[in-house]
């Protein structure tokens, strides 16, 4: 047994392993609110989500007037496989998940508090 | 819809075939869960599927050590054991960086610490496995296909505590 490769595998291996696991926590600790000015539904959700005290950023895009949110919006849907998107829609990337209308995403927010 | 089944078909049956045919079962173990990790569903699809790249890079490097050390061995003129360690050398730093590229294209061009971290724990755990299997047998626990087993056993454990947690 070479003690040098076996001591290195178990230290660096465990110690990357640790290293990926946190930063995967902070690289997904926000999530990801699309909505549209122009839908009263989207405003209801707006208005629960300031509202709502989470330990998780939660950060605003607005779809309809902005090009650039509602082309990541569209490249978001089709990579997760929607045939129509709606919004409200709350996308969690800890959880690679799209969580589309207000009791969706208010149900959902209540199961990961 | 029919190009793509071909090449699925080309790929589940064709490449491991080849592959087996030059190479030792380990990477093709290592190939593919590199492949059939990237059908995970999840958030963590990216990062089990850099820790396999990682258990690729150790096969192929494994393999490859063990290959040319034995034609080293075999070497007679000894004049040129030092310009073959800075070849394999160079050969270990290539595949690092050409696994790594592929990671960085498979992962939506976007680098993250996570699955960059992965990567290299998937190096370093099978490692730990390897040198294990050899601790057992100086304590003379002898394992059949232990040197392929137990590298295999740790990435897949390791897979699944991270898709856990």
């Amino acid at each position: 047994m070479s003690r040098k490769s076996f001591f290195a595998g178990l230290v660096l291996g465990w110690l990357f392993l640790f290293l990926s696991i946190y930063s995967y926590n902070k690289e997904t600790d926000m999530l990801i609110f699309y909505y549209s000015d122009e839908c009263p539904k989207c405003h209801e959700a707006l208005r629960y989500l300031l509202s709502l005290e989470t330990s998780r950023m939660i950060i605003f895009k607005e779809v309809f007037y902005n090009e650039e949110n509602y082309e990541e919006f569209v490249r978001l849907g089709k990579r997760l496989r929607f045939d129509a998107l709606e919004v409200p829609a709350l996308y969690d990337p800890r959880k690679d998940r799209l969580i589309v209308g207000n009791e969706n995403i208010s149900n959902y927010l209540e199961k990961i508090q | 819809m029919k190009k793509k089944f071909c090449v699925a078909m080309l790929l589940i049956f064709f490449l491991p075939n080849f592959l087996f045919a030059v190479c030792p079962l380990c990477i093709g173990i290592a190939l593919g869960g590199s492949f059939f990790s990237r059908f995970l569903p999840g958030g963590k699809t990216y990062m089990i599927s850099s820790l396999w790249m990682g258990f690729f890079l150790y096969a192929t490097y494994k393999y490859l050590f063990e290959h040319w050390t034995l034609k080293l061995l075999k070497e007679k003129r000894r004049n040129k054991a030092v310009l073959k360690k800075v070849v394999y050398y160079f050969a270990f730093l290539f595949f690092y960086f050409v696994l790594l590229f592929i990671l960085l294209i498979l992962n939506r061009r976007e680098f993250h610490f996570s699955w960059f971290f992965a990567y290299h724990a998937g190096f370093f755990m099978p490692m730990w496995g390897y040198e294990f299997y050899h601790f057992l047998m100086e304590k003379n626990i002898r394992l059949k296909y232990g040197n392929i087993l137990l590298p295999v056993i740790t990435i897949f454990a390791i897979s699944a505590l991270v898709y856990i947690m």
